[in-house]
């Protein structure tokens, strides 16, 4: 019987530096889409910093590293 | 928002979350900090009022104070790798036998003296980073060497790093220095020696702790009383960095003495002095440039006129928490510990260069070796202040706090002053930041209750000192240098509930103090 797989990517040095750098830059947009009352642009970006957030919750470590 | 039991602990729950995961579960510090983070806006949005916006304006708040965490990060990790490649860490390492064959000095020089001098030029757990590879070099495995390196400096965080957290502390309650200095020095003064004996145990065991009391209580005596006058007489921004100073010059005098002296390891190899002076000198040129940017009033002004900070407007939640409209700490560019660290990086590359202690590909490596760990610690301190600001601006913050304070009573409340202390800068990783949380709090709760109000305040920010090493953000940092990226959890098991000794004495001595002060002082 074939073990079963896990399809999820890992967090990887280079998913950990696209994390890195989509929570790091993302406040700032989010920043300036509610200075200029893009409230829906807003959500949009506060949601993509919460699945960033999800991310680093649920995928797993890579064991390479 | 309502203060009862239910909402005490829904506001208590990001915090247990982190705890849990990080003590119990042993997972990683990003991750423990990220479902911290994911409870925090669930719990505001569900059972505090918390509006997307107010989440939304709280990450951008959040962003801003990791920026200032975060430069500094990454400059000591590039700093550290390159000190590393070049040898540096190794010839230490290497040296320290040559001053003492006792391995319980060797330790306290590193992780007790070192440390805390290092916490004069810049916190956020760097001088754990820099000197925890020093003491795996000696032999320590990486785990202790983080535990012995945080408690090492508990008690210099407050007046270290130019005072910031202290001068916090003035601003927020609007008491002057001299009001607060004497109380707060003397309470982080008894912290000093048991920080010591911990680490003396822990490095060399009780027979090791014997052995260097004497040594543990002289030279804490020395820094006490020189971090004291510094304090009370308006020098508060340098007093922890010349308390360590002379700690450690009184140590090597002392070292001098037949009755403490100890043949050099007869293994003592260490590089000639020249090699070593080049090897050490970005430490050297961190000191110079980084106390010459602090001390040096024109300098200091030239370099800090470009600035930049954000303006957030009130918030408010729908059960009526508001935060008042703001502008956020000014970020200077140019004067920044971060800008320093990497002017010292340029120029000690260049340095060794010139010598001859980089090889070819070094560049790739410290490259790798930074994104490496600078990665793991920077999304762990993202969402760790992320969850601070989440709380704070959805009034969880203020609720725990209320809580704690008004479950005591007015005798015993002295004793839990430092706890709540310790609660803001585990939070926020940041002694500094406790202060802006809670001192005000702190000084209302103490009016109400007619106690000694500068007491309540010294015990406050005396906890967020010796609090803020163990706080997941600043473990992170410290463990990224050892190899222990995703592995805080180790760290923080040992870390804790040897933190929490220091803590619990100035908690005594705060109610003592209080006691024998009587109502008001």
């Amino acid at each position: 019987m074939k073990p079963k797989q896990n399809h999820l990517p890992t967090l990887s040095l280079r998913v950990n530096l696209l994390l890195f750098v989509l929570e790091l830059s993302l406040p700032f947009w989010l920043y300036a889409a509610l200075n200029l009352e893009k409230l829906i642009l807003a959500q949009l970006l506060f949601g993509l910093i919460a699945a960033g957030m999800l991310a680093i919750l649920i995928l797993p470590e890579n064991p390479k590293r | 928002m309502l203060l009862n039991l239910s909402t005490w602990l829904l506001s208590l729950l990001p915090l247990l979350v982190v705890m849990v995961l990080m003590l119990v579960l042993r997972a990683s510090g990003k991750r423990a900090s990220a479902a911290g983070w994911v409870t925090a806006v669930l719990v505001s949005l569900l059972a505090f009022g918390g509006t997307w916006k107010v989440l939304a304006y709280a990450q951008v708040k959040a962003l801003w104070m990791s920026l200032d965490v975060l430069y500094i990060v990454w400059g000591a990790l590039l700093l550290y790798n390159l000190v590393h490649e070049a040898g540096a860490i190794q010839a230490i390492s290497a040296w320290l036998p040559s001053v003492s064959g006792d391995k319980a000095v060797q330790v306290l020089l590193v992780s007790w003296l070192m440390v805390s001098f290092l916490q004069g030029m810049g916190g956020f757990g760097v001088p754990m980073a820099v000197c925890a590879p020093i003491l795996v070099g000696m032999g320590y495995s990486p785990v202790l060497a983080v535990v012995m390196t945080a408690i090492g400096h508990a008690w210099a965080v407050n007046f270290g790093s130019m005072a910031t957290a202290f001068q916090a502390l003035m601003a927020v309650t609007g008491l002057s220095g001299a009001v607060l200095a004497p109380k707060a020095a003397i309470l982080l003064g008894l912290a000093i020696l048991p920080s010591g004996m911990i680490v003396a145990v822990l490095g060399s065991g009780w027979k090791g702790l014997r052995h260097t009391f004497p040594l543990l209580c002289l030279v804490s005596l020395v820094m006490g009383a020189v971090q004291y006058f510094l304090a009370v007489n308006g020098l508060w921004n340098l007093a922890a960095t010349t308390a360590s100073l002379a700690g450690l010059l009184v140590m090597l005098l002392l070292l001098r003495i037949p009755h403490f002296r100890q043949a050099p390891a007869a293994s003592a190899q260490s590089a000639s002095n020249a090699d070593l002076l080049v090897l050490v000198s970005p430490y050297l040129i961190l000191m110079l440039v980084g106390f010459a940017v602090v001390l040096i009033p024109s300098l200091n002004a030239f370099l800090s006129r470009t600035a930049f900070s954000l303006t957030l407007p009130e918030l408010s939640t729908r059960l009526g928490w508001v935060t008042a409209a703001e502008q956020t700490r000014p970020l200077h560019p140019f004067s920044h510990p971060g800008s320093i660290l990497l002017f010292t990086v340029l120029v000690s590359w260049l340095i060794y260069t010139r010598k001859g202690y980089i090889s070819e590909g070094a560049g790739q490596r410290i490259a790798r070796n930074v994104v490496k760990s600078a990665g793991d610690a920077s999304l762990g301190v993202i969402a760790m202040v992320g969850v601070a600001a989440v709380m704070t601006t959805s009034g969880m913050t203020n609720l725990l706090a209320r809580g704690l304070s008004q479950s005591i009573s007015k005798t015993l409340y002295p004793a839990m002053a430092p706890f709540i202390g310790v609660l803001g800068a585990f939070l926020t990783g940041s002694n500094n930041n406790s202060n802006v949380l809670f001192g005000v709090l702190q000084m209302e709760t103490a009016r109400l209750m007619d106690l000694n109000v500068p007491l309540i305040l010294a015990a406050q920010t005396a906890g967020g000192s010796l609090g803020s090493v163990m706080s997941p953000a600043k473990v992170i940092v410290g463990c990224s240098t050892v190899g222990l990226s995703q592995k805080e959890g180790l760290v923080m098991r040992r870390l804790v509930p040897l933190d929490l000794i220091p803590v619990v004495i100035v908690a005594a001595a705060t109610l003592i103090w209080s006691l024998l002060s009587g109502a008001g002082g």
